[in-house]
């Protein structure tokens, strides 16, 4: 246990939390704003990962172009999905649950049509971030540089963006009480529209960035979303500061127990964080 | 003549008990009575599945654990120790009720998102120990040569069920003590004060139900339940892989709980017929099936959210009427 050891750890740590982060914040967001967890989080996330690997290997496009493409098409996909399955259940009883059960069975959907698209592989596009820096005596590979700068970037924007702008003030109004937002003359049904489709490009954008460092297949969204649940419920409902720390903090305490511990249960380790902050905080640790 | 018979409930499920006791007879093929058998075992899950979805008002996302749970330890006891059957079924639903009180304990001091998340993340823990930990569960290689249950009294007879027709009897009696005990339920104290909880839990918990205790018991017994299907899966299929804790269980219960008609008694068990049929008959893949599963289960959450049970019991008594059906239908809605 060495001093490279650990740094080339905590490096893998805090990038892939910052993944966990970026992929949290979109589940956060529409949990605040609209009141319902969406389960085809972690499809979003896939689609975006594959389509902007299929631009690059079978319409040869180059990255800038490809990873826009990729981005606009998801939330595309997802104003269709609110529209589709969201907004027409939340007058529902139980809006919450039914919810549930309809972007599961969207999920589902996706996962396995895109199992038939692309087979059970990675797509062998040449994606560009491969290579590695050498730092001193650290090696950080490229994509995990530009995962950690990019993601920074877009968490610092969306945090600015929910705490200036007066759309983001729209958005916490309607977070906090609907019916005082409505009452302000804030039209409902565009907030939840377009946080949806913020959520979906977040979900598409993390998995631009993670495409060069992890695999890309049609199952990656089905353990990405169970990240994505472990940051929301431990951060507590719709806490979007809580979800980034959870988020960084997951990713840096799965790295280290996957190398210092056992690589397979790493998996479950956020499961295990869950149970124990259920047990102490039955609303998450930033519940307020 | 017909309308009073019709009426009179001894006849009426006398009628239905001889028609589901010579079914298999009439019908020839084993493909067909395999069928049946595993629409009864899927049925005492969705009925399981049921009593959280329909009898708490909850959603969990992990009930395939308590089936798969049922399903291992049914299959390790028997192929690992060689214990008869009849020593797995009290083993299996234990197991499943044990593993549903310690699950229900941490996951029930929360309701909605939270708890249906939380069965999930379960769910996966247990499937991933039946995938890593070879030495007892084989991996994935799943566990093969699951004995048959049998009946044998020794030097005077032995009776192995091991072929669909034979099983068929097991399912069956499995899954008519489970609709009788689920029905009893529902109409005890215990089943009505678990329905106020699910319509407002603050009245209930103000008119002194307990309602943590309530919920974790209903809980416990779902688990119980699901573990008895997975019991019956495991000696019917005579293989079990970690597949059985995996997401497809708990997305074909779900629909077969959801276009049945949940917090109906037949419901489950009418979704249970249907998804074990139709995709069979359509000859589709398996893959293929979720898609079909998922564009159904979407579409019935939006258009008919309570089910096709319900329309059915409406259009029977349209076709049947009965005065005293009538005035409650016009009061209360479907049965």
């Amino acid at each position: 246990m060495d001093l490279q050891t650990i740094g080339t750890q905590a490096i893998y740590g805090v990038t892939t939390g910052v993944a966990y982060a970026v992929f949290g914040l979109g589940l956060t967001l529409i949990l605040g704003v609209m009141g319902i967890i969406n389960v085809a989080h972690g499809e979003l996330y896939m689609l975006g990962a594959m389509l902007y690997c299929s631009a690059i290997y079978y319409l040869g496009l180059n990255y800038l172009l490809a990873a826009p493409i990729a981005i606009v098409l998801i939330c595309v996909l997802g104003a269709v999905c609110s529209r589709v399955a969201v907004e027409p259940l939340l007058s529902s009883s139980n809006p919450l649950l039914t919810t549930m059960l309809s972007t599961l069975a969207i999920s589902m959907s996706f996962m396995y049509s895109s199992l038939l698209v692309w087979g059970a592989q990675t797509v062998p596009a040449d994606l560009p971030f491969t290579g590695q820096l050498y730092f001193g005596y650290l090696y950080i590979p490229v994509g995990r540089l530009v995962l950690t700068i990019v993601g920074s970037v877009v968490i610092l924007l969306l945090h600015f963006f929910v705490e200036r702008t007066s759309f983001g003030k729209t958005l916490r109004a309607t977070a906090q009480n609907k019916l005082a937002a409505t009452l302000m003359g804030i039209d409902l049904k565009r907030v939840y529209s377009l946080s949806f489709i913020i959520a979906a490009g977040l979900a598409a954008l993390a998995g631009i960035l993670v495409a060069p460092i992890w695999t890309s297949n049609p199952f990656m969204g089905q353990l990405m979303i169970l990240k994505g649940f472990v940051v929301v419920i431990v951060a507590g409902l719709g806490n979007i500061k809580g979800a980034i720390l959870v988020g960084l903090f997951l990713g840096i305490a799965e790295t280290f127990f996957g190398h210092f511990v056992s690589m397979y249960y790493r998996e479950g380790l956020g499961y295990a964080i869950m149970v124990i902050t259920l047990l102490l905080r039955p609303r998450g640790l930033f519940y307020r | 003549m017909i309308d009073r018979c019709l009426r009179n409930k001894y006849i009426k499920y006398g009628f239905l008990l001889v028609l589901v006791i010579i079914a298999p007879l009439v019908i020839s093929s084993n493909y067909t009575r395999h069928l049946l058998v595993t629409t009864f075992i899927f049925a005492i899950f969705a009925l399981s599945y049921d009593l959280i979805i329909g009898g708490m008002g909850q959603l969990s996302l992990g009930h395939q654990a308590f089936f798969g749970l049922g399903a291992y330890i049914a299959s390790l006891l028997s192929v690992r120790l060689q214990l008869p059957a009849w020593f797995c079924l009290p083993a299996a639903v234990a197991g499943a009720g044990i593993l549903g009180l310690l699950i229900g304990y941490i996951s029930l001091r929360t309701r909605g998102a939270y708890l249906a998340i939380v069965m999930l993340g379960f769910a996966m823990i247990l499937w991933m120990i039946a995938m890593g930990w070879r030495d007892l569960t084989y991996g994935n290689r799943g566990v093969r040569g699951i004995s048959p249950i049998s009946i044998s009294i020794p030097f005077l007879i032995e009776i192995k069920f091991d072929s669909p027709l034979s099983y068929y009897y097991i399912a069956l009696a499995l899954l008519l003590f489970v609709t009788y005990f689920i029905n009893r339920l529902k109409q005890s104290r215990f089943g009505r004060a678990v329905a106020g909880i699910r319509e407002n839990e603050d009245r209930a918990v103000l008119l002194g139900i307990n309602s943590f205790g309530h919920l974790l018991a209903m809980f416990t017994l779902a688990a119980m339940i699901a573990g008895l299907s997975g019991f019956a899966y495991a000696h019917y299929i005579a293989f079990v892989d970690p597949k059985v804790l995996s997401v497809y269980y708990m997305s074909m219960g779900l629909v077969m709980v959801i276009v049945g008609g949940s917090n109906t008694l037949l419901g489950p068990i009418f979704g249970a017929f249907a998804f074990c049929f139709i995709p069979e008959w359509l000859r589709i893949a398996e893959d293929v099936r979720m898609i079909f599963f998922g564009i159904i289960l979407l579409a019935f959450i939006i258009l008919m959210p309570e089910g096709i049970y319900p329309k059915i019991i409406t259009f029977w008594h349209r076709i049947f009427p009965s005065r005293i059906l009538n005035k409650y239908l016009k009061n209360e809605g479907p049965l």
